[in-house]
């Protein structure tokens, strides 16, 4: 048998006290498809962070095919053949991919020779690997999930052997799903393993050669997702039985009085370069929203649905049309402001991605105000420490956010747990309308399952719920009705009980080939 | 084993050691000079803090640095770099002589509040448009808070050779203000209780600027406005989705700032040389970019820093006075080198000392550090 192309033994690692992994260990096969999942605040992170040597363990040791190694950063991660796509990674927008791709390569005897044969054979693993990009165009002109593939090009670039994917969003939405399954296979024919961190479970039930389990920073076990259920994978991974997806609970039927109405809403985008002609982010938006009702909005990524999420919030000027929202009414030309839709009642939990929500260097009992510094400081703007503390704290046991410790700095707290906060912190101010970006990205299924219930409680108490998702299962778990949008305009509305994950998932793709 | 960093790592230990290093670096400077550096050393220690009078002087120093710190410190807190510490200075020192020149006759009671509030006047209008600039206008705040540095300087040099110039004297300097507006010294008031202190230009503003440390860390760590500066400094697309009117937040800490570099006209003008001087500020201010940094922009650390520079600065006075061949320079080389070693290679020592003690290394606290 072979040596396993990259094993973790008896890894131990403790941030502050907390411990975030305890005796974890976990074997790459050469040329597998291996899943990692685990509920928020796991240690699957930390896992993967060790293989690619941003963080050292506190014990345990690092075999690759066979070989102990000590990785002490990143540099020496990539030297053995290991890979890992970054997350908020930064490109230079306005340079080439291929520009963007050499950067970070040591310069070796002239430049021009190496660019030459990098450019070569850069182009046959863009062939060998069908990605649809060119290599001349600019970073900027490349979509979301676009850029992440620029990354697997790099990684493969640099001869990577074992590619890890820490919650690789963009690459799981449905519409690049056939994209990645394809990716996959041809990697793995290349002998090149793939991890896969990530809560769509469903997702790598299908994908995945071997599942690892973790939780509360052990290994439970190993999963072969052939022989075992989705269902029994999740239990195993919560530790406690989960429903499936998770069911839907209707709507009262009684529809409330109309909440928010939107009339002709046009969005410009900024000016592009030095043609003066500008593209419309949002074109001819109609839509009546009663009070009670959950809205999905869907669509390829950049398609106006988020646009609309900031328009509403207050983030992001209109040029045209109305929005009246309760006894309000809002035009392009009244300004209208994110604290002004706080003040009315409209709650915004913003895309995790953006990293906006919290700010990483603040304690997360300071975190918790954001937005609400006006309504939540006292009369003269002051709050006692102890009173912060103590807020916090109980959002924290409410929404079980692990380490409990409201005065933690922010960026320590995993990524799930801290979109928990912002979650808890929009809820904690019972807004009338609801607006959530990607609100369980990073969130593990027990959460999900607490999250889905309370989103209910809300809609069930009146208020409205806008929100944009790239799971589709999401989406027909939660949503009354969905809006379809294609290139800034709302093209469809579906109602939920008319259509099904299938029907659904065809038409956002379809959009995508129409134009 | 290795174990996490515990709390004094960072807050003690690493700058004692930063310190404690740029002091060797000075040592060795002096020896080549061929200085005996074991007198030296005791000169410089006794200077500073041997006398009742030394740590008078020591004190008195360090109040103008607590000032030009907080002011440097505060506008960092929301990522504003405002190096005009000085000018704004200046012109605090202007309006504190034009009350005390012009002076209603008033108990000190009351003087005292009112030099408060026209020095911080006159500092926050002198950082204001700067600041406005800045907010409105994208102006860059170094650039601007540098050019009205020279403006300021260049105002007094004015009106010091023409309006407010004493009649009948040859050097660039007011007339010396009534004796009722000099504000009372430490040295007066101690004995009022019947203690006797040794005479030294230790006045009152000290304990201003003692509260104004304790306001400052109110203000930034216990008052809405205080929360959204930071959150400005710190992620400016985080403030978008708070609601932080930026540009409210940049014009209101300029001001403050303004007002707390005018505060050092309070120790100077009106407590020490009860005159207006041309170069009163002699590069307080631009020391203030040092302190803050030595103190990592917090009061406490603030507070500390100065003390280390004001015993710095007056040991290093009686080192010249004592020892022919240091100079002046001998003084602002050793500033530099503190300032080197605590600011600049503020991380040098860290993994170093992490490995000594077999601490755990997070690669995320040494980025943000």
């Amino acid at each position: 048998m072979l040596a396993p192309a990259l094993e973790l033994r008896h890894i131990d690692k403790s941030y502050h006290a907390v411990e975030a992994l305890n005796d974890a260990s976990i074997s790459i096969a050469p040329g597998s498809i291996h899943g990692v999942i685990g509920e928020n605040g796991a240690g699957k992170s930390s896992l993967m962070q060790i293989a690619y040597g941003l963080i050292q363990p506190d014990s345990g040791e690092i075999f690759v095919d066979g070989a102990k190694v000590e990785l002490l950063s990143p540099l020496q991660a990539i030297e053995h053949g290991i890979g890992m796509l970054h997350q908020k990674a930064s490109w230079l927008e306005q340079l080439s991919v291929f520009d963007n791709i050499m950067l970070a390569e040591p310069v070796t005897g002239f430049l021009f020779q190496q660019k030459e044969k990098a450019m070569a054979k850069l182009e046959l693993l863009r062939r060998e690997f069908g990605f649809e990009f060119s290599l001349s165009v600019k970073m900027s002109q490349l979509d979301y999930s676009q850029r992440q593939l620029v990354d697997v090009l790099r990684s493969l670039y640099r001869g990577v052997r074992v590619l890890i994917l820490d919650e690789p969003l963009a690459l799981l939405a449905p519409s690049q799903a056939d994209y990645l399954n394809n990716l996959l296979v041809l990697l793995k024919i290349q002998g090149i393993s793939v991890v896969v961190v990530s809560h769509k479970l469903a997702v790598l039930h299908q994908l995945c050669d071997v599942i690892t389990v973790i939780r509360t920073g052990r290994v439970i076990g190993c999963i072969d997702p052939h022989s075992v259920s989705l269902r029994e994978m999740s239990k195993q991974m919560v530790g406690r039985e989960i429903n499936l997806p998770h069911p839907r609970v209707e709507p009262s039927k009684n529809k409330g009085k109309v909440l928010l109405d939107i009339k002709g809403l046009r969005v410009h985008g900024a000016k592009t370069g030095r043609k003066s002609t500008t593209k419309l982010l949002l074109r001819d938006i109609n839509l009546s929203v009663h009070a009670g009702e959950m809205i999905a909005l869907v669509g390829l990524p950049e398609s106006g649905q988020d646009v609309l999420l900031d328009v509403l919030a207050g983030m992001v000027r209109f040029d045209g049309g109305a929005i009246d929202f309760l006894q309000y009414a809002i035009r392009p030309k009244s300004r209208y402001k994110i604290n002004k839709a706080r003040d009315y009642g409209i709650a915004y939990a913003p895309n995790p991605n953006f990293n906006i929500g919290l700010v990483d260097q603040l304690t997360m009992a300071e975190s918790v105000y954001l937005g609400y510094q006006k309504q939540d400081f006292g009369r003269w703007g002051l709050l006692s420490g102890r009173q912060r503390h103590q807020t916090c704290h109980q959002l924290m046991m409410e929404w079980n956010v692990v380490p409990a410790l409201p005065a933690m700095q922010t960026g320590l707290f995993s990524g799930g747990n801290q979109q928990k906060m912002v979650l808890a912190r929009e809820f904690s101010h019972q807004p009338s309308l609801l607006l959530l970006n990607q609100p369980t990205h990073g969130v593990d299924v027990g959460a999900i399952e607490t999250i889905y219930q309370r989103l209910f409680e809300l809609r069930e108490q009146g208020s409205s719920i806008l929100f944009c998702s790239t799971d589709l299962d999401e989406v027909m778990s939660l949503a009354d009705r969905i809006c379809l949008f294609s290139h800034g305009e709302l093209t469809e509305i579906f109602n939920a009980e008319d259509t099904d994950r299938t029907r659904l998932a065809l038409s956002v793709i379809k959009e995508a080939h129409d134009v | 084993m290795s174990k996490a960093i515990p709390w004094w790592f960072n807050s003690l230990l690493l700058p004692l050691a930063n310190v404690g290093l740029a002091f060797v670096a000075c040592a060795i400077v002096l020896w080549l000079m061929g200085i005996d550096v074991l007198f030296a050393t005791h000169v410089m220690i006794d200077g500073a803090l041997g006398s009742g009078e030394g740590v008078g002087y020591t004190l008195y120093y360090a109040t103008n640095f607590i000032f030009a710190g907080l002011a440097v410190a505060l506008a960092w807190q929301a990522g504003l770099f405002n190096i005009g510490a000085e000018g704004q200075a200046l012109i605090g020192g202007l309006g504190i002589s034009i009350v005390c020149l012009y002076w209603v006759p008033l108990p000190m009671i009351l003087l005292f509040p009112l030099t408060i509030l026209v020095s911080a006047l006159f500092g926050a209008l002198w950082a204001f448009i700067p600041g406005w600039l800045n907010a409105y206008r994208g102006s860059h705040i170094v650039i601007t808070t540098i050019m009205f540095n020279l403006i300021a300087s260049s105002l007094i040099v004015y009106l010091l050779v023409g309006p407010l110039k004493e009649s009948g004297q040859m050097a660039a300097v007011s007339t010396t203000f009534p004796q009722q507006t000099w504000l009372p010294s430490i040295e007066n008031m101690a004995s009022y209780f019947g203690v006797t202190l040794q005479s030294s230009p230790l006045n009152i503003s000290f304990i201003w600027a003692l509260l104004c440390c304790l306001g400052t860390y109110f203000y930034l760590w216990h008052t809405r406005v205080g929360f959204e500066t930071r959150v400005v400094g710190l992620n400016l697309q985080g403030a978008k989705f708070a609601g932080i009117a930026q540009r409210r937040i940049i014009i209101i800490t300029m001001l403050l700032s303004g007002a707390l570099a005018g505060f050092i006209g309070l120790n100077e003008v009106q407590g020490s040389s009860h005159q207006l001087q041309v170069e009163f500020v002699s590069g307080y201010g631009f020391t203030g970019i040092a302190i803050a940094l030595m103190g990592r922009n917090h009061p406490l650390g603030i507070l500390i820093a100065s003390l280390l520079f004001g015993a710095l600065y007056q040991g290093g006075a009686e080192l010249a006075f004592n020892i022919d061949s240091v100079g002046n320079d001998v003084i602002i080389l050793i500033q530099a080198l503190v300032v080197l070693f605590c600011g600049a290679l503020e991380l040098m020592l860290k993994p170093s000392l992490i490995n000594l003690f077999r601490f755990n290394s997070p690669k995320t606290e040494a980025g943000n550090a």
